[in-house]
């Protein structure tokens, strides 16, 4: 028997995010429908502390989702902690930068802030009884010690399990099952990953990382997001069923890819043949 | 050593031998080792003496042995008989020199091998100490990853194509990821890619992605508020490596997405003054603009929008 993984899909975040793209509540609302219809196991709605349009669609899907959960977004921030929970999403994820460059450069901030903070976001949302997850921004780039002591202090407030994001898209099959297998040992949670596609290796790389024990792996449909995009769940789940039990079916899976094409892309509906 | 075989698998297009010709010249100029041609397309190139840089490695697929004579002046012949073995399964291909002495052996296939599974098979060829050409097929959509472990772990060539036509790895994704990991320089060859994607489109009458990894004209657009923050304070923050190792260049798109330091990042372009408090108004704007047209904003669009904010 085939080891379960679960499917995360993101298209309607780290997806939508992709340059060009700017989908209504109503579009978001009825791709979510589609998503809980394929059976994924979570939908990354969106951000809602983007305003009401994140909102109503947050809304919107927690009413006609009924088998996925649905996840809403966070920057390390209480503010937008308290504008997801107005959308009472099953999980709240909250994003941490934990490479160093991204500490320094991006929040112009250090280690001990960023635990800190990352405590104050966690207590707050843990003590209004929500499911926390959290995302290790840039893990790919970052030291896994660092991450590991990270994981603990997650661990023992309650968080679910934590997301390595290979955020610009740089490891190779090889090093993705090195880091999440260090990880995993170290830090005793359960880990998603979550791939981007800069180097043609999103699918090989969240292969890997099931191999190397991680349980949830991050899809977006038709592979849309930032730059090359995240990995494509038509493709993951072709090449994974090889190995593992997806609980997605490769036809309707490639089906709901094309059935979104024209709200992903409505100028390009009957575009040219793409290589 | 990385063999580019796009010259390959253009056979059904008929091209014209002065596009092909222009297409080996950019091929030429990227950090590979070798360029692959099918009898074809030698056949349209050999009128342009001499077609052949002295600085690379050149190899002729052939179906025939007795093809070698005909074609003299290759550093080697891969010999791919009709096939067979059946779909999906390994074959192997022999490189020859003019003589029939095997120069090394190309193996085709590997359709199966996903994930780590390939770090194992690939030490058990290494420990035949043969040279081993290694040219994955792309059905599971890892090619590109079996040719980079492969390579990493000291394998002795594999086999490429641009975007991957013919079912191959890409060839510009795996001297991407190999610059990566520190295993190859690049030294400027990396921007002749986007002329060579332009020929590669004349010739097949099909447009890449342009999401398309390493070779897409969209890879560098930001968009998202906390990415364009992040890119304007250090862009490797959100790259991986900077557009003009490409011969692309970074542009920032306004849409729904678009935060504070995306739009005052464009108003300092556009030369408009934008004051703080006018933020989140404009952003609202700009999102519910965004959604009702289904896309980004064009130019004029952002201009008119950021021109009434600031009045």
């Amino acid at each position: 028997m085939k080891e379960k993984c679960y499917i995360v899909d993101t298209s309607l975040r780290d997806g939508e995010q992709s340059p060009g793209l700017a989908l209504g509540s109503r579009d978001k609302v009825a791709i979510a429908k589609l998503l809980d219809g394929l059976g994924v196991y979570e939908i990354e709605g969106g951000i809602p502390a983007m305003g009401k349009i994140e909102q109503a669609a947050l809304w919107g899907m927690k009413s006609v989702c009924h088998r996925a959960r649905i996840k809403a977004w966070n920057r390390l921030s209480l503010q937008d902690l308290r504008m997801s929970m107005e959308c009472s999403p099953d999980v709240l994820h909250i994003s941490v930068p934990v490479s160093d460059l991204q500490i320094q450069k991006k929040l112009q901030k250090n280690r001990r802030w960023l635990e800190k903070t990352m405590r104050e976001c966690v207590d707050f949302a843990r003590g209004q009884d929500y499911e926390v997850t959290i995302g290790f921004e840039d893990a790919s780039r970052a030291e896994l010690g660092f991450m590991a002591e990270l994981a603990m202090i997650l661990k023992n407030m309650g968080v679910s399990y934590i997301r390595f994001a290979d955020t610009v898209g740089i490891l190779t099959p090889v090093g993705a099952y090195e880091k999440i297998n260090v990880l995993r040992e170290a830090a005793g949670m359960e880990i998603e990953f979550h791939a981007h596609n800069d180097l043609g290796m999103a699918v090989a790389n969240s292969v890997a990382a099931l191999q190397a024990g991680a349980r949830y792996i991050d899809v977006t449909l038709g592979g849309i997001g930032e730059r090359t995009g995240n990995c494509a769940l038509g493709d993951f789940v072709e090449t994974a069923a090889l190995l593992f039990d997806t609980g997605i079916d490769l036809s309707a899976a490639r089906a709901a890819e094309a059935a979104v094409q024209n709200i992903f892309f409505p100028e390009k509906a009957h575009n040219a043949t793409v290589l | 050593m990385l063999t580019d075989c796009t010259l390959t698998s253009l056979d059904a297009y008929g091209a014209q031998a002065e596009s092909l010709l222009c297409l080996l010249r950019k091929i030429e100029r990227l950090p590979v080792d070798a360029l692959e041609l099918s009898v074809p397309v030698y056949e349209k190139l050999r009128a342009f003496e001499p077609c052949m840089d002295t600085q690379k490695k050149y190899f002729l697929r052939i179906r025939h042995s007795a093809e070698r004579s005909a074609y003299p002046g290759f550093s080697g012949y891969l010999l791919q008989e009709k096939s067979k073995v059946p779909a999906e399964e390994n074959e192997e291909i022999p490189c020859l020199d003019l003589y029939g002495k095997e120069i090394f052996m190309r193996r085709r296939g590997f359709d199966r091998l996903i994930g780590i599974a390939s770090k194992s098979t690939f030490e058990k060829i290494l420990q035949t100490g043969k040279r081993n050409e290694l040219a994955p097929r792309d059905t599971f959509h890892c090619a590109t990853a079996l040719s980079v472990t492969w390579l990493l772990m000291g394998g002795y060539g594999a086999a490429a194509s641009l975007a991957g036509i013919g079912g191959y790895g890409c060839t510009e994704e795996i001297l991407m990821a190999l610059y990566l990991q520190g295993a190859v320089l690049l030294q400027g060859e990396m921007s002749a890619l986007q002329s060579a994607k332009a020929l590669l489109e004349e010739i097949t009458g099909q447009q890449l992605s342009g999401k398309k990894p390493v070779l897409g004209s969209d890879i560098f657009a930001v968009e998202a508020g906390i990415h364009v923050d992040g890119v304007v304070k250090e862009p490797s923050l959100y790259e991986p490596y900077p557009p003009e190792l490409v011969g692309l260049q970074r542009h920032l798109v306004i849409g729904k997405y678009s935060g504070r330091s995306a739009l005052l990042a464009k108003a300092r372009e556009l030369h408009i003054q934008l004051e703080e408090k006018q933020l989140a108004r404009l952003i609202e704007r700009l999102q519910r603009k965004s959604v009702g047209r289904q896309a980004r904003l064009s130019e004029e669009a952002v201009r008119q929008l950021l021109l009434d904010a600031a009045d």
